[in-house]
């Protein structure tokens, strides 16, 4: 995966900075670069700076909702110009994304081995 | 002091008036007679009326079209018409559209007219009871409902709440048993091994709680499809055989080739299967579970039933398996992995929502056999969504 010597981007936006930062240290050890932001304006402001491989998303957040956040990356319609992961705490949300083009959908608590392991399926499908 | 004036009078005649006001002097309760339709009128806007009784035959306005303004603004005052023989019939027809409680026939007996207003009297007092036990009724049932409403909106949010935090205690955990940020002895992973599990227990007790209180209110999304229960029951099967296997129990099918296909939502229904033989599992040491399916189409519905040869049920904790968090004594005896306490709970509503019965049948030391019905000709489908 590491090949090339350039390390694969992960942006995780989140407004819980003690999952924020536990999933960092998580996808660290599995070579990952971590960028990390607290809602979807500050997600978009990474999004000028660096190219992420995979964006996983909550989806309560304040400022900017992780939905409102996908729907700017669609620019208009279209499917998004990342693969998007979904985390949430709200059970059934699946049904919101169903019609929309998401790479994956995680409901929190979820196991940090099935995160780690859906990351990786994404990624290398890229 | 003055008796509170609750009988009003009108009568064009002076001498009547004058000999009701005698009449009614020794009575409890104060009246107003008056031959003036506008005294009449101000002593309605004024005093407590109870009882009206007008003259049929007046100069200004007949006794009927009176009777109809007071019905029309005190709907609640009962309304006599005073009438003499002669005009009878032709009163007949206005009493009934003026809603007149009552006529009384000139020359009048003065017991009758007595009793008559007393009676009059106290049937709108109980009205007026009746009226008031009944709004005290509606209003404190529109609370209890709403109450009711905020504490399942509440339960909803809170459980969603608790997810964050324990998603991140869940993690934290989870990266130190699985050394990911360095090694750790083996007294450190049985310490917080523990401290898994319990996490974990924790995520299945909010899971339940949103789930019951989901179907309590009526939000749980059911998706009936005709479906074949054996096909199901299969699939649940096939997944639990290893843990059977392990405590070395048998765990067979024996299905009933008549059981045709029925409504029903085929996740939930597996919800059902696994809490039942997750039970029968746990609470069998030897012999084993058997899953048995029987077309009951002469009483429109299917059962199904899962039977073990565990230690069974006292009969005086029967009635308390399908409560909420009710786990019996024997349930509690068993500290290996807990159960919430609501899964049986939840396994009643699901089956309520597509219309079947659950029941328990058990005996101390013989085993227990767990049954539910899921009805045919699909009577499932008007339980759906709502409630």
């Amino acid at each position: 995966m590491d090949n090339q010597n350039n390390k694969k981007i992960v942006l995780l936006i989140d407004d819980e900075v003690n999952l924020r930062q536990l999933i960092k240290i998580a996808l660290e050890a599995k070579n990952y670069q971590v960028e990390t932001a607290g809602n979807g304006i500050e997600g978009l402001a990474k999004l000028e700076t660096i190219k992420p491989d995979l964006i996983i998303l909550d989806l309560n957040m304040p400022k900017m909702s992780g939905l409102e956040f996908y729907q700017i990356i669609c620019y208009g319609g279209g499917k998004p110009k990342y693969p998007v992961l979904v985390l949430t705490a709200r059970t059934h949300m699946e049904k919101l994304f169903t019609s929309v083009s998401i790479q994956g959908f995680m409901a929190k608590p979820f196991e940090i081995s099935e995160l780690l392991h859906t990351v990786d399926t994404i990624v290398q499908k890229k | 002091m003055p008796k509170e004036i609750q009988v009003l009078f009108i009568d064009d005649e002076e001498s009547i008036i004058d000999g009701i006001q005698r009449l009614f002097m020794r009575e409890p309760y104060g009246i107003f007679a008056t031959t003036s339709l506008d005294k009449a009128r101000e002593a309605l806007a004024h005093e407590k009326i109870k009882v009206v009784v007008s003259d049929y035959r007046m100069p200004t306005i007949s006794g009927v079209e009176f009777l109809k303004e007071v019905k029309k603004d005190h709907p609640n005052i009962i309304k006599i018409l005073f009438t003499g023989y002669t005009d009878f019939s032709s009163a007949e027809a206005a009493i009934n559209e003026g809603e007149v409680y009552r006529f009384i026939s000139k020359p009048w007996k003065t017991t009758e007219l007595l009793s008559t207003i007393r009676q009059c009297i106290e049937h709108y007092d109980l009205i007026l009871e009746t009226k008031t036990s009944r709004d005290q009724l509606e209003l404190s049932n529109t609370k209890l409902k709403s109450m009711y409403d905020t504490q399942k909106e509440f339960t909803s949010i809170v459980s969603h709440e608790l997810r964050t935090p324990l998603a991140s205690i869940k993690v934290a955990i989870d990266l130190i048993i699985q050394e990911t940020v360095g090694p750790i002895n083996s007294g450190q992973k049985d310490i917080l091994t523990r401290a898994k599990e319990e996490t974990d227990r924790l995520k299945r007790l909010i899971d339940d709680i949103l789930d019951l209180t989901k179907i309590e209110v009526g939000k749980l999304r059911v998706n009936f499809l005709m479906n074949d229960v054996h096909r199901v029951i299969t699939q649940v099967v096939d997944a639990q055989r290893n843990v059977a296997k392990k405590k070395g129990l048998y765990l067979k099918t024996d299905f009933d080739p008549k059981v045709p296909q029925v409504l029903f939502d085929s996740d939930r229904i597996i919800q059902v299967l696994n809490n039942f033989l997750n039970n029968a599992i746990h609470f069998t040491t030897h012999g084993g579970i058997t899953v048995k399916t029987l077309d009951k189409s002469l009483e429109n519905h299917i059962l199904i039933s899962v039977i073990d040869t565990g230690k069974g049920i006292a009969e005086k904790d029967l009635p308390k398996l399908f409560q909420k968090f009710q786990q019996i004594e024997s349930a509690q005896e068993n500290k290996k992995e807990e159960g919430t306490g609501l899964g049986l709970a939840i396994c009643k509503e699901i089956i309520a929502l597509h219309g079947g019965k659950i029941w328990v049948e058990s005996k101390l030391g013989e085993g227990t056999r767990f049954n539910f019905t899921l009805p045919i000709q699909g009577q499932g489908v008007a339980y759906g969504q709502s409630k």
